[in-house]
């Protein structure tokens, strides 16, 4: 009896499944001072309204370009806080935030860190910059 | 105004506005999907003052910018406006 052909099975069906992009809902920029300014992103979880995934940062205008220092993000199911280190973007802190899991308290508790710190976060990274040329 | 200042209590104002539309997603409908956004409370003069300084130089620079209003009002605490209908007196 002759073979049945095997069935093709598509590779892709064992592919990992990769995370879906950052899509966000809501892209709010405040002007805090002409060199100033804090960035908020999100997506928000229907019907719930629940923050599904966000972005704060916390920017400075150098040299007429704008960048941040401070980055709070959700990406990878974790609460994150990015310390830029230079102006190189790649040279960055990363460090978790456990203790927060719910996505709207960490909204919350980015911008209160950001409150508090400021002045501190932009003290040091200019400190680090003017070292470092 | 000195900029610290103005910087603090633009960063308070921003807390309430974010706190308002993460628990109201509806006051997203007055926002533009990407927004620049220059904060003012009825109550603050002074802020009122150096934030109109801030919004001028943003229109000037060629950005499109959404004045967001806190008025005091518990039925209706966040007034969303074009910069063009704030400017001429900006």
């Amino acid at each position: 009896m002759p073979k049945k052909p095997r069935k093709k099975v598509s590779i892709n069906k064992y592919k990992k499944k990769t995370r879906l992009a950052f899509v966000p809902s809501q892209e709010i920029e405040y002007n805090l001072t002409d060199t100033d300014r804090v960035s908020i992103a999100f997506e928000l979880e229907k019907p719930s309204f629940k923050v599904r995934n966000f972005r704060v940062l916390y920017e400075i205008e150098i040299d007429d370009k704008w960048i941040w220092i401070i980055r709070y993000d959700g990406w990878h199911g974790i609460f994150h806080k990015h310390v830029r280190l230079s102006l190189d973007e790649k040279l960055q802190q990363k460090i978790p935030q456990t203790h927060i899991y719910d996505y709207n308290k960490a909204v919350g508790w980015a911008k209160n860190d950001i409150n508090r710190k400021w002045e501190r976060y932009r003290k040091q990274f200019l400190k680090r910059i003017k070292e470092g040329k | 105004m000195p900029k610290d200042t103005q910087l603090k209590k633009n960063l308070i104002l921003t807390d309430e506005l974010t706190e308002f539309i993460l628990k109201h997603p509806d006051a997203q409908k007055g926002l533009p999907k990407k927004a620049s956004i220059v904060v003012f409370s009825e109550k603050d003069k002074e802020l009122t003052k150096a934030n109109k300084s801030l919004l001028k130089s943003l229109l000037e620079k060629g950005e499109k910018v959404t004045v967001a209003i806190k008025t005091g009002s518990r039925s209706k605490p966040w007034r969303f406006e074009s910069s063009q209908r704030f400017a001429p007196t900006a």
